[in-house]
Formats: structure tokens, sequence, C-alpha cells
């Protein structure tokens, strides 16, 4: 029987590794996370964990909610994953600082109520800004700076959300609003998050706050600015949690809200014009994790039980065949110390594995049949098509064309193919290729075998007792066959304008990165100059002008022993003066 | 008119010269069996019929030619249009 919320292990257990040390804490690694794993498996199906909370009130910190398990687990998994791929590196920090938000990635998806959930929603902002400073460059540091802003603004307006929930159910007559069944999830429970009324901006504002942790544009430049800053073994930790479980937040407040719909649809596009544009090899992944994240967010926003599914098993797909497409990209930048498409190609010549693996991750990203991510997005536009939902439907047709040619054709295209940069690497350390074929080894596995993911999935009755979901129709795999590989040809024939070149696109940041410290230099700062120099004239020298005319006190207050002194004997002064003047006033 | 259609049959070439000189038999086979596979999977959709949702998504061909035309407007649009106006050398936030 499990009491706790399993992701303390990984909390607890980072903090515990830099204590032992050297071999025991690399071994240590890679138990933590399958301890975990058990650990998640283990926790009885009623559980229900609460503790005390300043005072009166209560967190809720393991419940079982209805996405919990395909997250739970697959957080695990990638947490083994990962450390893996990182047992031959030797940051002392980027693990323990990865455990640590993995970990509380995992305890978010047990929290029973709003409050539990911020508080390990926070301390992934701080485990994941660790990863990014342990990229341990200039850049990183900045980068993790900017990142740590983002999230912790995030973190701040949901808790003012939060706030005003409180206050708004103090508005409504109730007594006692921080009881802790104002707060839980589930029937009955935080149902203040329907968008009822102007007045009520808690939603408003709890969606905005997970919003920017999904990266959700004109919120979401912090991805793209700060993952791939991180060292090769720490951006594939980083791909996996935040935006993950801002997903499983947004099934579980806000499934069914229309705007996500297009939000999502946004996402997945702007995923693919930024990649189409980008360079740095790390950098096309990370724009296309927003591109799969908007496939998950329109699938909540659909909203039915099918959708909601769906947007779970892409979650699970997603985070395994991202991982391995950035281990990919980690192992050739850790054995060429290069990142740009521009400096790389021809590398199929010596890193086979490396190739092959990637290649694999592409396949499954692009969703092709026989692979993991064909047998979850199928579920979204499927239920997008159920729902007649045309404008979705297109959109998120033409997006999974879209990933095949900015994601699953560009990256292994560019690194692997094309023109032969002169670079003769071998494959990676064992240890990074052992988590590459295991995590390769999955995405196959799990579009041949998609049961046993199937049957973990938040809503099993979403087909009313029928099987859940049948991807392999003939029509689905032909059609799905089509549209990849004619977007295929789309990309060899217009290779001629795709040529890489050395630049980047602006994004969002720029106005953090930019606009606001030139506004700061060239608007702001010269009127606040100015307006020193205007008090400057104004107090000073009139101060100086008063003691031109008093040049006695003047003289007396050069010596500042007499300072006090000359201003209390003023007051005497005038005091007595006032008290001649009345006393002459009542004579008279 | 010839001239410049062997200016874009050389820019398609491009991209492949260096695999080219390496190996010009796979990248041949690769063309031709790429191009056979398509044209294969474009007929398919005379024996296979797609369940259509929304009018046209049932036309034989439509997922292919979708698939080509969704991804050739992408790539312009954000060349031409978003990278037009956004672009910038990759050490403009250094400087």
């Amino acid at each position: 029987m499990i009491e706790f919320p399993p992701g303390l292990i990984l909390v607890l257990g980072a903090l515990l590794m830099p204590v032992v040390g050297g071999m025991g804490s690399r071994v240590l690694s890679l138990l933590l996370p399958l301890a975990t794993l058990a650990a998640v498996w283990m926790v009885p199906d009623g559980a229900h964990v609460t503790m005390p909370f300043m005072g009166d009130m209560e967190l809720t910190l393991v419940q079982w909610n209805p996405p919990t398990r395909v997250f739970a687990t697959i957080f695990s998994l990638m947490a083994f994953g990962g450390a893996l791929f990182a047992f031959n590196q030797d940051r002392k920090i980027e693990l323990p600082a990865a455990f640590v938000y993995a970990g509380s990635a995992i305890c978010v998806t047990f929290a029973g109520d709003i409050l539990t959930l911020f508080l390990f929603w926070e301390l992934m902002a701080v485990g994941s800004t660790i990863v990014v400073f342990s990229g341990n460059t200039e850049a990183a540091g900045r980068s993790g700076l900017r990142y740590a802003a983002v999230h912790f603004l995030g973190g701040a307006i949901m808790m003012a959300g939060i706030i005003a929930h409180v206050f708004a159910l103090k508005a409504g007559g109730i007594e006692h609003p921080l009881l802790l069944k104002y707060f839980q999830f589930g029937p009955g429970g935080f149902d203040g998050l329907a968008f009822n009324g102007a007045g009520d901006i808690a939603p408003f504002l709890i969606l905005i706050g997970i919003l920017i942790n999904a990266a959700t544009p004109p919120f979401g430049s912090w991805l793209a600015d700060a993952y791939p800053e991180a060292s090769e073994s720490g951006t594939v930790f980083l791909s996996a949690f935040t935006t993950k479980t801002s997903v499983f937040v947004l099934m579980l407040l806000f499934a069914g809200t229309e705007v996500l719909i297009y939000a999502g649809l946004m996402m997945a596009v702007y995923g693919i014009v930024y990649a189409i544009l980008e360079n740095d090899m790390r950098r096309i992944l990370a724009y296309s994790i927003v591109n799969q994240v908007g496939f998950m967010v329109c699938g909540i926003g659909i909203g039915t039980e099918m959708a909601l599914n769906g947007a779970a098993a892409h979650a699970f797909a997603h985070i395994i065949y991202k991982a391995l497409l950035l281990m990919s990209a980690g192992s050739v930048l850790y054995m060429t110390g290069k990142r740009k498409c521009t400096d790389l190609g021809g590398l199929y010549h010596t890193m086979p594995v490396t190739m092959w693996c990637g290649i694999i991750g592409a396949l499954a990203i692009s969703s092709f049949p026989w692979t993991s991510g064909f047998i979850s997005k199928s579920m979204i536009s499927q239920s997008a098509a159920d729902n007649h939902l045309m404008l979705a439907w297109f959109v998120l047709t033409a997006a999974s064309a879209g990933v095949f040619l900015h994601a699953g054709i560009k990256f292994p295209w560019f690194v692997f193919f094309q023109k032969d940069s002169g670079l003769r690497p071998p494959d990676p350390p064992w240890n990074m290729k052992a988590a590459m074929i295991f995590f390769a080894f999955l995405c196959i596995a799990l579009g041949i075998w998609y049961e046993p993911l199937y049957a973990i999935l938040p809503y099993q009755n979403a087909a009313g007792g029928d099987k859940l979901y049948e991807p392999y129709t003939i029509s689905h795999v032909i059609s799905q066959l089509q549209l990849l590989l004619w977007s295929g040809l789309a990309f060899f024939l217009l290779l001629p304008v795709l040529k890489r070149t050395l630049t980047i696109t602006l994004d969002f940041d720029w106005f953090y990165r930019t606009f606001a410290p030139g506004l700061w230099r060239h608007v702001l700062r010269p009127i606040v100059v100015v307006m020193g120099w205007t008090r400057d004239v104004l107090v000073d020298e009139s101060k100086g002008f008063a003691r031109a005319m008093t040049r006695a006190d003047a003289e007396a207050s050069r010596l500042s022993l007499f300072r006090e002194w000359s201003l209390g004997s003023a007051m005497v002064l005038i005091t007595f003066m006032l008290f001649v003047y009345l006393v002459v006033g009542f004579w008279t | 008119m010839s001239e410049h259609k062997q200016g874009v049959v050389d820019a398609l070439r491009e991209p492949w010269r260096s695999m080219l000189d390496e190996n010009p038999r796979a990248v041949r086979g690769f063309w031709v069996g790429s191009l056979v596979v398509l044209l294969l999977l474009a007929f398919a959709d005379v024996v296979v019929h797609h369940h259509e949702h929304f009018g046209i998504d049932g036309t034989p061909g439509f997922y292919s030619l979708y698939g080509l035309g969704a991804c050739v407007v992408m790539v312009l649009f954000s060349k031409f249009v978003v990278g037009l106006v956004l672009k910038r050398r990759d050490t403009y936030y250094d400087d």
C-alpha cells in the first residue's frame, strides 16, 4: 500500500544523490525512476491522502484523477530513459534537479486539489530552471533567468486566479471559502471554473497561468528560447514535463472549452512555420513540441471522451518520440559540438545508430502507421471529424502533413544526409545508444501493441462499451500514407527554397529581450534622467538660493554640529514670536 | 524556356550533389522508388473508399493533393511572409 505521493520518491531521492555521490548516485539515478514507476502502480484505486496545511486548510496529496495513470506512468518512464541517457555525464546538479522536476510533475498528476497542484507546479519551475542553468554556458544562464521569470510570472497569475476564486466564493455568500471541498478536483469540487459571467476573472487567470506553461503563443516563446540552451541530456528532460503537465491540468479543468480548439490550432501551425525557418536542430525540435502540444490542446478543446483519450494517448506517445528525437540530436551535439544545420550533414557515414533512432522518432512524430504517433493522433483528428468541426479537421490534417515536413524529414535530412560536412564522429557512448534504442523500441511497440496504452486511457467508456478505438482501418492507413508521402514530395521539390541560412526568427520574446530594454534605454531612462535634473534644479538649486539669501544661517549650517540646534532655535524663535503676537493682540 | 527548365532541374539536384557523387545509384533508386510509391498510393483511392465527413475529403486523390498543397502553402508562407518580416541574423541577440 502506497500512502504518499509516488513522485516524492524522485524528489527526495534526488536530494540524496549528491550525498551518495560517485557510482552509487549513478545506480540510484536508474533505480529511483523504476521505484517511482512501481509506486505509481501500487497506489490503491480509491486512494485519498490529505494533510493539514497552514492551520485550517487541507491538501490532497494523493488522488486518482481520470488522466493520472497515463501521465504518471509516462513521466516515470521518461525519468528512467532520461537518466539512462544522462548516465555518463558528470554535471553534479543537473540530474538531481531533473529528478525534482520529474518527481514534482508526477506529484501534480496525483494532486487532488488546486493548492497541492500549485505547490508542485512551482517546484517544477524551480527544478527545470536549474536544469536550464546546468547547460553551463553564458547563454544558458541568461536564458535560464528569462525562463524562471516567465514561469514564476505564470505561477503568480495562476495564484491570483486561485485567490480571485476565493473572493468570488466569499462574494457568493460562502462563509468558509478555504475549505478543501471548494478546491478539490472532481464533480462538485473545483467547479468555480465555469466561465460564468464577466465579473469572475478566476478561470481566465488560471487558464492563462496554465497556457503560459503549455507554451501557447504569444506566451510560448520561452520554450524555444530556453530548451535548446540546456545540455544535451537536460533538453531531453525539459521536453517532457512542463508542457505535458499543462496538458494534464487543462484536461482536468478546462475540457471542452471551445477557445482551446483555436489555441491548439494556432499552436500547431505556429510550430510548423517557425520550425521551417529554423537552423538550430534542437530549436527545430523545440518548435515542434509546440506544434504537437497544439494537437493535444485542440483535442481538449473538442472535449468529447474520445478526444480527451486521444490527447492523453498523444501526450504519452509524444513524450517518447520527442525525447528520442532530442536524444538523437543530443548525441550529435555531444559528439560534434555543433547544433546548426548549416554545420552538419552527411553523418550517416559514421553514426548509424543515432541516425536510425532519429529516423524512427521522426516517423513516430509524423504518425506513420505502425508507430506510436499513428495510434494516438488519429483519435484527435477523428474526433474533430465526428463532431463536424470542419476548420479544426482541415487545419489538423494540414498540420499532420506539416509535421512530416518540418520534423519528420527536415531534421534527419539536414543532420544526417544532405551535403557532406566532412564530420566523421562515431556513435555516442553505450548508455546514450541504449536509451535511444529503448525509446525507439517503444515508438514501434506502441504502434503495434497499442492495447496496453488504450487500457489506461482516462475514459474507458468513450465508445459505449465497444472497443475504445480502432486505428488500423485500410482507409485510415492509406489516407495517412498519402498525406505524409506526398508532403514528403513537397519537401524535396521545395528544397532549394528550404536551404538553411544563418538566421533566427523573431518571436514574442523579442518584446522582453529587445523592445523592453530598448524602451528603457532610449525612452524611459532619458525621461527619468531629465526628471532627476529637474528635481536637482528645483530642490537643490533653490536650497542654494535660500542659503544665499540667509547668509548667516548658511554659515551656521556649515558646521553640521549646529544644524539640528539652529533648526530647533528657529522653532523656538517662531514659537516665541507667535506668543508675543498673541499677548500683544490680547492686550490691545 | 529549355534553359529555364534546366535551371529548375539543377536547383533540384543541387542539395543531392554530395550524395550523388558518392552513390548515384542509391539516390536514383530512392527517387524512382519514391515516385512509384507515390503514384501507387495516389491511385489506391480507385480501390479504397474514404469515408467522407466534409464533402471533398472522400474524393479520390484528396489526401495526396491536400498533403502536397498544404505543405507548399506552408513553406511559401513561412519563407516569404513570416520570414521576410521576422528573420534576423542569428547573432541578433548577441549584439
